[in-house]
C-alpha cells in the first residue's frame, strides 16, 4: 500500500506528497504530459530532443546539472510515447536546491544555437548507439511503421530517422516549449523524508508564481481497425532471422491490460510458457520466443518476438508461430487456473521489490494521476487476482488475430 | 504565497558519508550467515559460494551449470520445477566472478522458506537433461554469432584478452566450449561448486537465517574453502587492438590502465580522481565528449578493484571517426588533472556529489547486503567502507595531483576499437 496526500496550486501544478521517514534523501519527480504522441510528423523525436535541451540551463541556471551535484543530488529523465518524466533525488537538507531548479526551468528554460547543436550530435549518437549499431535494433520503428497508419505511435520515441532531427530549429523548440511546459501540463510528486506541510511549503513558494497556459488537450487521430495482416522486410546482410509480431490491443488504462500481462506470461514469459515449450522445445524453429505486452495510454499493441533457428526459413517459422496460436484458441484451452495464479504469484512479488524503490513509487503515483486515476496505484494486485481463465480466452481471441496482425521479418537479403 | 527568488541558490548543506556497520556474522550448524532486516514485504537471499570462474578449465561451464539448474531433477521436470517456482512468487538469478558464484532468490518473508527448499531440491537433485543442454548450447552458439557482429562485443573481449594472461580470461569463448558441454560435466561442476565454502545473506523483514542454514547443511555438504585465485595481468607495455566491422555505424572505443588494489594506501585518492575524469555524469570526460563535442551519447571511466590487483576502464560508444580525437582528449583530461588544471570547486563539487551518491545508495535495501558481500568475499577489513570514505573526506586537490600523475598519466594504455573505420596503433603511441 502506498499512502500518499494530494494537493494543487492555484495554477493547476496537481502534487502528490508521499513521506517515508526511513529515508534520508526526497525524490521530487516531475511529469509533464507530452511525449513522441505529440510531435508532427515531420519532427519526430523531438519531444525526446527536447528532454536533453531541459539541461541545458535556464532563466537564473547555467547549469541544471553542476547545481545539483554540488548539493549531493543525482537525476535523470527519460521520454515515452505518453509522456516526459524528470526526477532529482537530494539529500533531504538539500530539498530546496531540488526545488529551485525544477522551478526555474518551468519558469524559463534558456535556449541557444550552440546548446541545440551539440544535442543534437548527443541524440544522434545515442539513435546509433541504441537502435542503428545492435542487431535487429530497428525491429521496434519498423514495427510501429507497419503496425499504425494514422495513430502517432507510428514512430518511435527516438525518431523515425535521424534527419528529423538533424533538421530541428530553436524556433521550434521554443515553441514546444511554451505549448506544453507549464503547471497545468505537470504532475509533481515529492517523495521521501519530508512531512506534508513542508511540502506544501515549498510547492507554492517554488512553483506558486508560474503562470498557468492551455494544458495538452491529448486529441490524436484515432487508429483505424486493422483489416488484414501487414508484413514489413528487413533484409539481413548475414544469416541471422527474426520475427516481430504485433497485435493491436487496448490501453494501459483498460482492466483488459492486466489480463495482457497475464498472457504475455503464459505464452512468452519463460521456459516453462506455451510458445517457448511448443516452438523452441519441442519444434526447435526458434532459438528464443518472448512476449509483451505494451503500457501505452492510447491502445498499443502486443508483441511477440521470436529468434529463428538455423535449420529454418522465416517463412516456415511464421507459420508455425501462427499455428500454435491457432492451437490455442481452437483446441482446448491449455491455460488453467492453477497457471494463471502462479503467473500472478510472480507478477505480485516483482511489484513488491519494485514498490520498495522510493523513486519507483514516485513515478508510480505520477503515472496512475497521468492515466485518470491515482488510486489505481494501490489496485494493481487486485486487478491481476481478478484475471480469470475466462478472461485470459477472451483476450487471446480477442487481440491476437490470425488474420489482423503486423509481422517484420528480418531474413537473408536472398530471399 | 511568497515570491521566489531564483537569482540566488539556495543554501547547501553538506552530507555527511553514512556509516557502514558489518552485520553480525551468525553461524548455524557450519553454515556462515549474515542477515539485514529491512521493513518491506520481500525477502531476497543470496547463496554464496567459494568459487569461481578461475576455478574452471571450460569458460562458459559454470554459467551452464547455473543457467540450467531448473532444467530437470530425478522427480521433477523443467516445467513442474518452474510453475512451482511461480507458484511461490519466487525467481532466482546468477552471477559469476572470478572466485564466487552466487545464487540469488527473490520472494516474500512468508514463502521464503518454501521457496528455498525448493532450490535446495533442484541443487541437490538436478541431472541436466540432454535435450535441455542440446537446446541451451545452441542458442548459445546463436547469441555468440550475434554478438561477432557487436562493435560493443568485440571491442570487451579484445580488451580483457589483451589484458589477462591467465588463460581462463585471455582466451575468447568459442563456440567448441559450448559444443563440449556435457550432462556428466554440469554434474561435475555443480559438485564442485557445492563442495566449496558456502555464506548466506538474507535480506528480510524476519529473521529465518537460522532455518534457513539447517535446512542447507541438511540438504548439502558442508564445502571447504577453496583459495581465492588471483588472475595474471600482461606486462605493462602499450597495446592495442581494431576489429573491423564494415556495416557498424558507431566506433566502440576502449582504454585500460593497470593501477593498484583497494587495499593500498593511495586507493582512496585515486578512487577520487577517477570519479573527477569520468564517474559521473558531471565528470571532465562526459563535460568534454559529450556535451561539448557531441561525439557520444555517455563515456565513463570506472575503478575496479579487489584486493590483488585493479584497472581504470574508460568506455565509449562514440562517432565512427572520432576514436583518435577521443583519446587525445582522454589524455588531456588526465593532464589537466596530473596538473591541477581545475578549480576548486570542481574538486569540492565532485566530493558533495559522492557523498549524496553514497548517501542515496544506503538507503537502498541491498546495498548494504552488497557491501557485506564484497567485503567478506574480498576478505577487507569490517570497516573498509567506513574507512574509504573517511579517507575521501580528508583528501586535498593537491593528493588527486598526485594520484593521477602516478598511476594514470602517461602510461602504457591499452586500447581496444571497433567499428568500420579503420585505426592503426601508430594513432594512440603516447
Amino acid at each position: 500500500m502506498i499512502e500518499f496526500n494530494e494537493f494543487s496550486l492555484s495554477n493547476g501544478l496537481n502534487v502528490i506528497h508521499h513521506e517515508d521517514r526511513t529515508k534520508s534523501s526526497v525524490v521530487l519527480n516531475i511529469l509533464y504530459n507530452v511525449g513522441a504522441r505529440d510531435e508532427d510528423p515531420n519532427r519526430t523525436g523531438f519531444a525526446h530532443l527536447f528532454e536533453h535541451l531541459m539541461f541545458e540551463g535556464s532563466e537564473n541556471i547555467s547549469n541544471f546539472d553542476e547545481e545539483l551535484q554540488k548539493a549531493g543530488g543525482t537525476n535523470n529523465a527519460f521520454t515515452s510515447n505518453d509522456l516526459t518524466n524528470y526526477y532529482i533525488e537530494v539529500p533531504v537538507q538539500n530539498i530546496e536546491t531540488a526545488f529551485w531548479l525544477e522551478s526555474d526551468r518551468m519558469n524559463q528554460l534558456a535556449f541557444s544555437q550552440e546548446s541545440l547543436n551539440v544535442q543534437k550530435g548527443v541524440v544522434i549518437e545515442e539513435f546509433k548507439q541504441r537502435y542503428l549499431n545492435q542487431p535487429f535494433g530497428q525491429a521496434y520503428i519498423h514495427l510501429r511503421d507497419t503496425a499504425y497508419k494514422v495513430h502517432p505511435y507510428r514512430w518511435a520515441t527516438i525518431g523515425k530517422n535521424t534527419s528529423h532531427i538533424e533538421e530541428a530549429t530553436l524556433d521550434e523548440v521554443i515553441e514546444f516549449y511554451n505549448t506544453y511546459y507549464h503547471p497545468n501540463n505537470a504532475i509533481v510528486c515529492v517523495a521521501g523524508n519530508i512531512p506534508l506541510e513542508r511540502c506544501k511549503e515549498l510547492c507554492d513558494h517554488w512553483f506558486g508564481d508560474i503562470a498557468a497556459s492551455n494544458p495538452n488537450p491529448n486529441e490524436y487521430p484515432l487508429e483505424p481497425k486493422q483489416d488484414a495482416n501487414r508484413h514489413f522486410f528487413a533484409p539481413q546482410p548475414n544469416s541471422q532471422r527474426a520475427l516481430y509480431l504485433g497485435f493491436h490491443k487496448p490501453s494501459v488504462k483498460n482492466q483488459e491490460h492486466h489480463t495482457g500481462d497475464i498472457v504475455a506470461s503464459l505464452l512468452g514469459g519463460g521456459k516453462e510458457s506455451f510458445l517457448y515449450k511448443q516452438l523452441v522445445e519441442q519444434k526447435n524453429i526458434f532459438q528464443s520466443i518472448s512476449c509483451y505486452n505494451s503500457e501505452e495510454l492510447d491502445p498499443g499493441l502486443f508483441y511477440i518476438t521470436g529468434k529463428v533457428s538455423q535449420n529454418y526459413t522465416v517463412k516456415t517459422a511464421y507459420k508455425e508461430l501462427i499455428g500454435a496460436l491457432n492451437s490455442v484458441q481452437l483446441g482446448d484451452f491449455v491455460f488453467k487456473e492453477e497457471k494463471i495464479k502462479g503467473k500472478v504469484n510472480k507478477i505480485n512479488t516483482a511489484k513488491a521489490y519494485q514498490d520498495s524503490n522510493l523513486l519507483n513509487r514516485a513515478m508510480a503515483l505520477c503515472f496512475f494521476k497521468n492515466q485518470g486515476n491515482i488510486h489505481w496505484v494501490n489496485q494493481q494486485i487486485e486487478k491481476y487476482n481478478n484475471v480469470e481463465v475466462n478472461n485470459v480466452k477472451s483476450f487471446i481471441n480477442k487481440y491476437l488475430i490470425y488474420s489482423k496482425h503486423n509481422t517484420v521479418y528480418y531474413d537473408e537479403l536472398t530471399e | 504565497m511568497s515570491s521566489p527568488n531564483r537569482k540566488t541558490a539556495p543554501s547547501i548543506f553538506e552530507t555527511p558519508f553514512p556509516r557502514f556497520d558489518f552485520p553480525k556474522i551468525s553461524e548455524n550448524n557450519g553454515v556462515d550467515g549474515f542477515f539485514i532486516k529491512v521493513i518491506e514485504p520481500i525477502s531476497r537471499l543470496d547463496l554464496v559460494f567459494n568459487t569461481g570462474i578461475l576455478h574452471q578449465d571450460n569458460k562458459v561451464e559454470l554459467s551452464a551449470c547455473l543457467d540450467l539448474l531448473f532444467s530437470g531433477t530425478h522427480n521433477k521436470n523443467q516445467q513442474h520445477l518452474l510453475e512451482e517456482l511461480d507458484s511461490l512468487g519466487a525467481f532466482t538469478d546468477f552471477n559469476i566472478s572470478n572466485n564466487h558464484s552466487t545464487i540469488t532468490l527473490y520472494s516474500t518473508p512468508q514463502l521464503m522458506l518454501k521457496s528455498f527448499q525448493l532450490l535446495l531440491e533442484v541443487l541437490s537433485n538436478t541431472v541436466y537433461p540432454s535435450d535441455k543442454l542440446k537446446l541451451y548450447s545452441s542458442k548459445k552458439i546463436s547469441e555468440l554469432r550475434q554478438n561477432r557482429e557487436k562493435t560493443t562485443y568485440q571491442a570487451g573481449i579484445n580488451m580483457t584478452s589483451m589484458f589477462y594472461t591467465t588463460p581462463i580470461l585471455k582466451n575468447k569463448t568459442n563456440e567448441n566450449d559450448y559444443n563440449v558441454l556435457s550432462q556428466k560435466r554440469l554434474k561435475n561442476t555443480l559438485s564442485k561448486l557445492l563442495d566449496c565454502k558456502t555464506v548466506l545473506y538474507l535480506t528480510s523483514s524476519e529473521d529465518q537465517l537460522e532455518k534457513l542454514s539447517t535446512l542447507f547443511s541438511s540438504h548439502l555438504p558442508l564445502g571447504k574453502t577453496r583459495h581465492q585465485e588471483f588472475p595474471q595481468i600482461a606486462d605493462r607495455m602499450f597495446q592495442f587492438n581494431h576489429s573491423l566491422l564494415p556495416r557498424a555505424v558507431q566506433t566502440s572505443f576502449r582504454l585500460r590502465i593497470p593501477v593498484i588494489s583497494a587495499t593500498h594506501k593511495d586507493y582512496p585518492a585515486l578512487y577520487l580522481s577517477n570519479v573527477m575524469l569520468g564517474g559521473y555524469f558531471g565528470s571532465l570526460l562526459m563535460k568534454n565528449i559529450r556535451e561539448e563535442k557531441g561525439l557520444t551519447y555517455g563515456i565513463s571511466s570506472q575503478l575496479v578493484s579487489n584486493i590483488e590487483h585493479g584497472f581504470v576502464h574508460i568506455s565509449a560508444e562514440i562517432k565512427s571517426e572520432s576514436a583518435v580525437l577521443v583519446f587525445r582528449e582522454i589524455q588531456k583530461e588526465i593532464h589537466a588533472i596530473a596538473n591541477g588544471e581545475f578549480d576548486i570547486e570542481y574538486f569540492l563539487k565532485t566530493k558533495s556529489y559522492l557523498r549524496g551518491l553514497v548517501s542515496k545508495k544506503a538507503d537502498n535495501l541491498f546495498d548494504r547486503l552488497e557491501r557485506t558481500q564484497t567485503i567478506n568475499n574480498n576478505w577487507y577489513k569490517h570497516d573498509f567502507y567506513n574507512s574509504l570514505y573517511q579517507s575521501i573526506d580528508q583528501l586535498k586537490p593537491d593528493d588527486c595531483t598526485q594520484a593521477t600523475i602516478q598511476y594514470l598519466l602517461d602510461k602504457d594504455y591499452i586500447i581496444s576499437t571497433s567499428g568500420s573505420e579503420q585505426y592503426e596503433a601508430t594513432s594512440f603511441v603516447k
